[in-house]
């Protein structure tokens, strides 16, 4: 991305506040209070990524895997959070980059689609942003296919291999002494 | 293994291991969480660990692009976890090889890679031994099933196995503790494969202790706590067979053996006059600083490519293309196995079901060859066999969260329902022994020891690829014949060595012109100088090697035992 584009996810950034929700704002109230101010100052910042940038990932985590009856989902498993702590400490620029790429690209359709960014959308638009990036999804083409392929896979790993994701989510009963094999008896077949 | 027959004997050995000595208590940690480790298992950012797109982009040596990183980490076939396992493994950055693409998994460590094998403990037959004489390609061994038989049941007893009795003449029963179970899909293909194609489904022949062993008072029997496979190895109540508590801590108890760890042998020293060996040189990794050992026979196990790497460094005016080398095969017939045919499928049964305790074993179902075994099975296409290995259910990750489309409510109940109804499978096969697939010695790169490498020449051939196609069409068939829901079928082999079971290269033979080693795996050449590893074999068979392997050692280190005794060596 150019230094231009840059500028522009931060003019995002600063725009695009309405609507942003949650898990890394105290409460709905002060997402609405920060629109029109600058976001990056209001909003926790990452390890790695801008406190837009994670918002950001944070929320298509939680639109990935969201909250159920049976668990908590992305956002409870603080999957962002360890995707940005994973890249913060990485010393590849590239893959570092790739990521800003990414979640710029997500941005970009957003506004290609509604006007703004996926942060002040609402949730009616938000999942369409979502089926329109995941529909290359087993045949990505265009850079936000290739996009949203990367942070799924992310999205799930981190998911899965959480407290919430192996335990509320998947009920793994596996990793603790048991004294019998529990299963299925070959000589009962 | 040798170090344990010989202190029974009453030797005296010396033991040099050129990694360090693996404080289990301390670095492994089976039963963390990856929740609790800060990369959930993978490695520090410094650090880089080889995958199979990079060993098939990149040329050896490995890590000559990789400069970022500080250490690179050869392949460990579970990418989930290499955290947990890093010790084992040597750092490409110290230890390069050149040649053509080879996935060289290496371990430096007291036990090496009894640390973190795949437990599947499988004898050979005569189907194997006497291959040459049933299909006309290559050698025979020097030995028959007979000769080694009681050397497995020893290994059975002393190590502990699982498994079931199935009576087959090409996969010979072992004496077996306790088996492991199948889960439900396994069941349903078991009975399915018995019925429509004569296939047998096994649980795993594990090298695993599911009863406990009396005489072994550093090993625990296994309590099923699963996730075995999320990390290679690692069995910290070592229940799963290692080296260090199935053999070398209780040889240590009998006063007579002696260890020195961060010990590189590089040299094996002749005596030019009686052309007998007096013993070896090598290199403190700590200090940097030469040593040498003297003894009155020297073993060599230090696995299969490293004890040839060994022999050909110990080139002298006696022996200039390398020691033991007088019939030029030294290097040469170097084999393994071939894998990378995979397929992954859905058990509808189990869809949407409730969570089980799928996971509480080591291992999961085996189904023995089932080609080239009589004029029925023949086939026209290739010759030799495979054996298909897999498993089902529920595991800790789960692997369809990364296959399955879309996002949302749907993709989470789609994941959480497909959790326990997923099965794989993979084709395991043998690759032929050919003179031209061979390793020697670079003439220009060394290690960071200064010591020269191996340069690699070995390629898949006609026969391993015509297998490959044959296994994705036997396992297909074993899908649709379950009645199993396809999702996933991978055609192409994976990088040579990928199995981790490269074998060869000082070959076993009745003839010293065309074998280095006899069938005590003593060599032609110098009386007082056995390689007890995998180098020694003829051809790779498809079964696991690491129960032949000590088969094998225990045997020839009663004869090395008697013939030391009656003053031959």
């Amino acid at each position: 991305m150019s230094a231009g584009a840059i500028s522009r996810r931060r003019a995002l950034a600063l725009a695009g506040a309405a609507g942003t929700r949650a898990a890394l704002l105290p409460d709905a109230g002060l997402a609405q209070a920060v629109v029109g101010t600058d976001i990056a100052a209001e909003l926790p910042k990452g390890k790695f990524f801008t406190a837009h940038e994670l918002a950001t990932l944070d929320e298509v985590a939680e639109l990935i895997i969201p909250a159920d009856t049976q668990s908590g989902g992305a956002r409870a498993a603080r999957c962002a959070e360890y995707i940005d702590a994973r890249l913060a400490e990485s010393i590849d620029p590239l893959w570092r980059q790739s990521w800003k790429d990414d979640l710029a690209e997500i941005d970009e359709v957003s506004i290609e689609m509604f006007g703004r960014p996926l942060l002040a959308v609402l949730p009616a638009e938000r999942q369409k942003l979502m089926q329109r990036i995941s529909s290359n999804e087993r045949n990505p083409k265009e850079n936000v296919d290739h996009s949203f392929v990367t942070i799924k896979w992310w999205v799930a790993e981190a998911y899965y291999t959480s407290k919430i994701g192996i335990h509320d989510e998947l009920k793994y009963e596996g990793n603790s002494f048991i004294d019998e094999f529990i299963g299925t008896d070959v000589e009962k077949r | 293994m040798a170090a344990h027959v010989l202190t029974a004997h009453g030797l005296d050995v010396l033991l040099l291991e050129a990694g360090r000595q693996i404080d289990f208590e301390a670095e492994v940690r089976s039963l963390e969480w990856p929740y609790d480790h800060p990369r959930r298992g993978k490695l520090p950012p410094d650090s880089y660990v080889l995958n199979e797109t990079d060993y098939k982009r990149l040329k050896p040596p490995y890590a000559q692009t990789l400069g970022r990183y500080t250490n690179v980490m050869c392949w460990q076939q579970l990418g989930e976890g290499p955290d947990y396992t890093k010790q084992f493994f040597v750092n490409e950055k110290e230890h390069p090889y050149t040649g053509t693409n080879f996935s060289w998994v290496r371990s430096r460590a007291l036990g090496g890679k009894t640390n973190v094998w795949g437990r599947l403990a499988l004898r050979l037959s005569d189907y194997d031994f006497k291959a040459a004489s049933r299909d006309g390609y290559g050698v025979d061994w020097p030995i028959s099933y007979q000769d080694i038989a009681p050397y497995y049941d020893r290994v059975d007893r002393y190590l502990g196995i699982s498994g079931v009795t199935e009576n087959l003449p090409w996969l010979p029963d072992s004496i077996y503790q306790r088996p492991i179970r199948l889960n439900p899909a396994e069941v349903h293909l078991r009975r399915v494969l018995a019925d429509k194609k004569d296939w047998i489904v096994t649980p795993f022949r594990l090298g695993v202790t599911t009863e406990g062993l009396a005489h072994n008072k550093y090993r625990s029997r296994c309590y099923g706590r699963g996730a075995c496979f999320r990390r290679v190895g690692g069995c910290d109540i070592h229940a799963a067979f290692d080296s260090p508590t199935g053999l070398i801590y209780p040889a240590w108890d009998t006063g007579r053996l002696s260890v020195r760890t961060n010990a590189t042998v590089h040299q094996v020293l002749m005596d030019a006059s009686s052309g007998k060996a007096t013993g070896v040189a090598f290199l403190d990794t700590a200090t940097r600083k030469s040593h040498e050992a003297k003894a009155k026979v020297v073993v060599l196990a230090a696995s299969t490519l490293e004890s040839t790497r060994i022999l050909m460094l110990s080139k002298s005016r006696q022996h200039l293309n390398g020691l033991a080398n007088s019939s030029g095969h030294l290097g040469h017939n170097l084999c393994e196995h071939v894998l990378g045919p995979r397929v992954h499928g859905i058990f509808k049964e189990r869809m949407g079901a409730a969570p089980r305790n799928d996971d509480s074993r080591p291992g999961g179902f085996y189904i023995p060859r089932f080609r080239n075994l009589d004029a029925n099975s023949k086939r026209a296409d290739f010759i030799r066999g495979y054996g298909l290995e897999g498993s089902s259910g529920q595991e800790m990750f789960p692997e369809d969260a990364l296959k399955l489309p879309g996002f949302g409510h749907g993709y989470k109940r789609n994941v959480r329902d497909h959790a326990g109804a997923f099965i794989y499978m993979y084709g395991l096969g043998e690759v032929l022994p050919r003179y031209e697939s061979r390793v020697e010695l670079d003439p220009q790169v060394k290690d960071a020891f200064g010591i020269p490498v191996l340069r690699f020449s070995y390629r898949y051939g006609d026969n391993e690829k015509k297998m490959c196609a044959d296994m994705v069409a036997s396992m297909q068939e074993a899908f649709d014949a379950a009645g199993f829901e396809t999702t996933r079928v991978d055609r192409d082999p994976l990088t040579e060595g990928s199995s981790v079971h490269e074998l060869g290269t000082a070959r076993m033979g009745s003839d010293p012109k065309s074998s280095v080693l006899n069938q005590f795996q003593q060599t032609h050449d110098v009386k007082n100088l056995f390689v007890v590893d995998g180098a020694s074999f003829v051809s790779a068979a498809c079964q696991n090697p690491t129960w032949t392997i000590m088969a094998l050692c225990w045997r020839s280190c009663d004869y090395l035992a008697g013939e030391l005794g009656r003053g031959n060596l």
